[in-house]
This record gives structure tokens, sequence and C-alpha cells, in this order.
């Protein structure tokens, strides 16, 4: 490299390092305030899904089972996804940037697999739940009240159970995209 | 308040660092301001850890450039965003067509845009100060890698800002 060439380049350092940022507002409150407003978010999700259980299993004592028992396996579902979807924001990559892809990368694949797993354990309960119902409708003979008190439960178990493939399948979906985009990188970095 | 004294005095002596790291991660001056206000927040939970064994400013480096590539990761896998694509041609006009009518700097910003993620993040650093071994340590590479990644960063980046200069 010539002197020429570093003089030429030293210009460009020297002009990179004009751009400033227009926003010099940011300060040590704002960032505690934005922190704050994701806490209180989550605060608010977590005391309306306790407060969801706990009303399902009062419903549930006080004679309405099959409500209450309802209303306390939304409200679980609720309290998981609301958990599941704040897993890892705490930790922030302080390491090289080779390493943190490759743990992303990890990540991303380890979350994959976790949504396909998923998948196969609704499909197992889907086909259990079939199997109970062939069990007692097809195979015994139920009385009208047992027939009436049952099919109300297997129902709310497929509706259910469908719910979640539904949902795994849209986090398959991101998984799958985040993985790509991973990948991607992970290749453009060498 | 030792820790809220520190996070002002990082973001007075290192923002503009911070502030050109996420530039280089996003085009959009809008969006810019949105990583740059996700790296500030990393920052900000990150200072604890850090341990005088290393350059405040390596470690500021690391945490930009992790949540830049975690930010260009996430961009592409949203469902509205095309997937990253280095050898697709677009149609719509390159950075540096845009960037012709702008000034100096604009044209800079541009074509370190232009300049593959792996070039980008190496003349960045350099441009920002850091040594090769300071890069290698921030990149996790080793220190020749990073010096063949710079020459050749430095060859497109003239090349680019020649091109545009003769249009």
């Amino acid at each position: 490299m010539t002197e020429n060439d570093t003089n030429n380049f030293d210009d460009i350092a020297q002009l990179w390092q004009t751009n400033e940022t227009s926003d010099e507002t940011i300060t040590d409150k704002d960032v505690k305030l934005s922190l704050w407003a994701q806490y209180w978010v989550f605060a608010l999700e977590t005391m309306i899904s306790l407060a969801g259980i706990g009303f399902g299993l009062y419903l549930a004592i006080k004679g309405s089972l099959f409500v209450g028992l309802s209303v306390t396996a939304f409200s679980l579902t609720a309290l998981g996804f609301s958990l599941w979807a704040r897993l890892g924001e705490h930790s922030v990559a302080t390491g090289a940037v080779k390493t943190e892809l490759v743990r992303a990368l990890t990540i991303a694949e380890r979350r994959y697999r976790w949504a396909w797993s998923g998948i196969f354990v609704c499909a197992a309960a889907v086909l259990f739940v079939a199997g109970l119902m062939f069990n007692q409708f097809v195979l015994g003979t139920p009385t009208l009240e047992e027939y009436e008190a049952s099919i109300s439960l297997y129902v709310f178990a497929l509706v259910y159970v469908s719910g979640f493939i539904i949902a795994l399948g849209i986090l398959i979906d991101r998984a799958r995209r985040s993985l790509a985009s991973l990948q991607t990188l992970a290749k453009e970095l060498g | 308040m030792k820790e809220a004294v520190k996070f002002e005095e990082v973001v007075q002596e290192h923002g503009g660092l911070l502030w050109r790291i996420s530039c280089s991660y996003e085009r959009n001056p809008d969006l810019q301001q949105e990583l740059h206000q996700e790296v500030l927040t990393a920052v900000w939970r990150a200072l604890p850890k850090f341990r005088s064994d290393s350059k405040l400013s390596t470690f500021l480096a690391r945490i930009a450039h992790n949540r830049g590539l975690s930010y260009v990761a996430k961009e592409a896998s949203s469902p509205t965003s095309v997937e990253i694509d280095p050898g697709f041609p677009s149609d719509q006009p390159s950075p540096l067509e845009e960037a012709v009518a702008g000034n100096r700097l604009t044209l800079l910003m541009a074509a370190v845009h232009q300049l593959p993620i792996n070039l980008r993040q190496v003349i960045t650093l350099t441009l920002e100060g850091f040594a090769p071994r300071e890069i290698a340590d921030v990149l996790g590479e080793n220190a020749n890698t990073v010096s063949i990644r710079l020459t050749r960063a430095k060859q497109m980046l003239r090349h680019d800002l020649k091109a545009l200069a003769n249009d």
C-alpha cells in the first residue's frame, strides 16, 4: 500500500467519523423508561393469566368443572406463551461476533426442533383422544348421560390441541425463516 | 448510581461509534434510530458485565455488531422481507445510484452498505480506528483473515467511490 493510499484512506476515515447521531438526547433515563415499559407489559400479561388461572380453579371447585378447567388451561397456555416469547430477552451477546452467531444458530435449530416435536406430541394427543372416543362410543355402549358428559370434553380437547398445532405451525415457519437467515449470515461471514 | 453515570459517559464518549455501527446495518434513517436504541439498551444491560481486561471500545463494538447482526437476521426472516440472497441482482436503484445526488458522507455510507457483510464489519471497525488485532478480537476471527478481508474491503470501497465520482 502506498503512502498516497494511506492518506486517501485516512481522509475516508475522517469523513466517516463526521457521521454523528442526530439523536443526542438518549439518556440513561430513556433506556430505563423503555425497559420499565416492557416490564410493565409483561407484568400485566402475567397478572391477567394468573387471575384467569385463579378464576378457572374457583369455577372448577364451585361445580363448573368443565368450564373451570377450560379457563385454567387457556390461562396456563397464555402464561406459557408469554414466558416463552421472552426467553433469552435479557441475555446480551457480548462475546466475539462469530461465537455469538454460532450460539444463535444453535438456539434457532433447537427452537425449530422443539416446535416440530410439539407437532408430534399434538398429533399423538389427537390419536389418543380418538382412541378414547373409539373405545367409549364404538366398542362400548354409553348411556345418554355418559355420552353428553364425555363428548364436550373430547371436542374441547380436540379444539385445544388443534389450536396448539396451528400455533406451533406459525412457530415452525418463524423458526425456519430465522434459521435460514442466520445460516445465510454465517455463510456470508465465512 | 455508578452504573447510571457510566452509561451516560459511554454514550457521550462512544455514542458516535455505536451510532455508526448501527447505521452500517440499516439504510433507512428511521430504522437506524430504532436499531441505535436497541444497541443502547443492550449496552445498558451489558455494562455491569464489563471487566477491564479488554478495552471498553472493543466491548462496545462487539455488542453493537452482535445486535446489528441479530437485527439483520430478524429483518430477513420477517414475512414481509425477502430472505438474504447475496447473489441476487436487485431491480431497485442501487444505494450508490440513490446517493449520487447526496453529499460525500452519504456516498461513503452508501458505498459501505454496498460491501458484503463480512467486509463491511472489517471496514467499519477500521474506519473507527481499530487495529487488525482488535478487529479480530471483536469478530472472533484470526488477524490474518482480518488483514485479507481488509485489503479486499479497501479495494472495493475505493473502486465504488471512484466509480461514483466518475458518474
